[in-house]
């Protein structure tokens, strides 16, 4: 049983983790991209990029929070 | 809404409600003090990440304009550190609720969520862009 509990976590942070890398560096190059482009809006651009970080990065926190409680039974 | 510390207070302000509400239910329900308890402590660990990201944030945009190559990476690292710091405590410690505590651990990015929705609607003024005029 322990095993099927090793591949759960495994899966779900895995998963969790891939989608939370692609999308946190598709919206960090693009907010790099933009503050180099023009310094001037680097106030809205920091505030959409924490907007859409913070969402991105929900799903794999509690992904690992899950992983962990796998792992543990 | 174009300035990251006001949108970082107004989340902080939020959370902080959410803490209250837990405060309130911990009073109120005591039977359920396990649920409410687990949730504040995962709406604190929730809170503590935001400001983590800000702070990188702020680095990051540094860099970009000054061009010099950073030295540390963006942090994904600690913010799930921290997550799990927070559902540790939670339920091997103080023997509280894991699923309240993983809710309170999407208190600050719904609060996020909500204050970017409300931003984009203001933005707009509650008009979509064909109402505007605006050529496709």
């Amino acid at each position: 049983m322990a095993i099927y509990g090793l591949l759960a976590a495994a899966i779900v942070f895995g998963l969790g983790a891939l989608g939370a890398g692609i999308g946190n560096g598709l919206i960090f190059s693009k907010t790099v991209e933009g503050i180099s482009r023009q310094p001037e809006l680097r106030g809205a651009l920091q505030t959409t990029a924490f907007i859409g970080v913070g969402l991105v990065e929900a799903l794999p926190i509690i992904s690992l929070v899950l992983a962990f409680i796998f792992m543990a039974q | 809404m174009d300035d990251l510390p006001a949108l970082l207070r107004k989340v902080s302000r939020i959370t902080f409600f959410f803490l209250s509400l837990g405060c309130v239910g911990w009073i109120v329900w005591p039977a359920y003090k396990t649920v409410f308890g687990g949730f504040m402590i995962g709406a604190i660990g929730s809170l503590a990440i935001a400001w983590h990201l800000a702070w990188k944030l702020v680095r990051i945009g540094n860099v970009a304009i000054s061009g010099v190559k950073p030295r540390s990476g963006f942090g994904f690292l600690s913010r799930a550190a921290l997550a799990l710091l927070a559902a540790f405590v939670s339920v091997r410690m103080l023997e509280f609720n894991l699923p309240a505590t993983v809710a309170g651990l999407i208190a600050a990015p719904l609060a996020t969520l909500l204050l970017g929705l409300m931003s984009r609607r203001r933005r707009s003024g509650g008009h979509s862009t064909d109402e505007r005029g605006e050529k496709h």
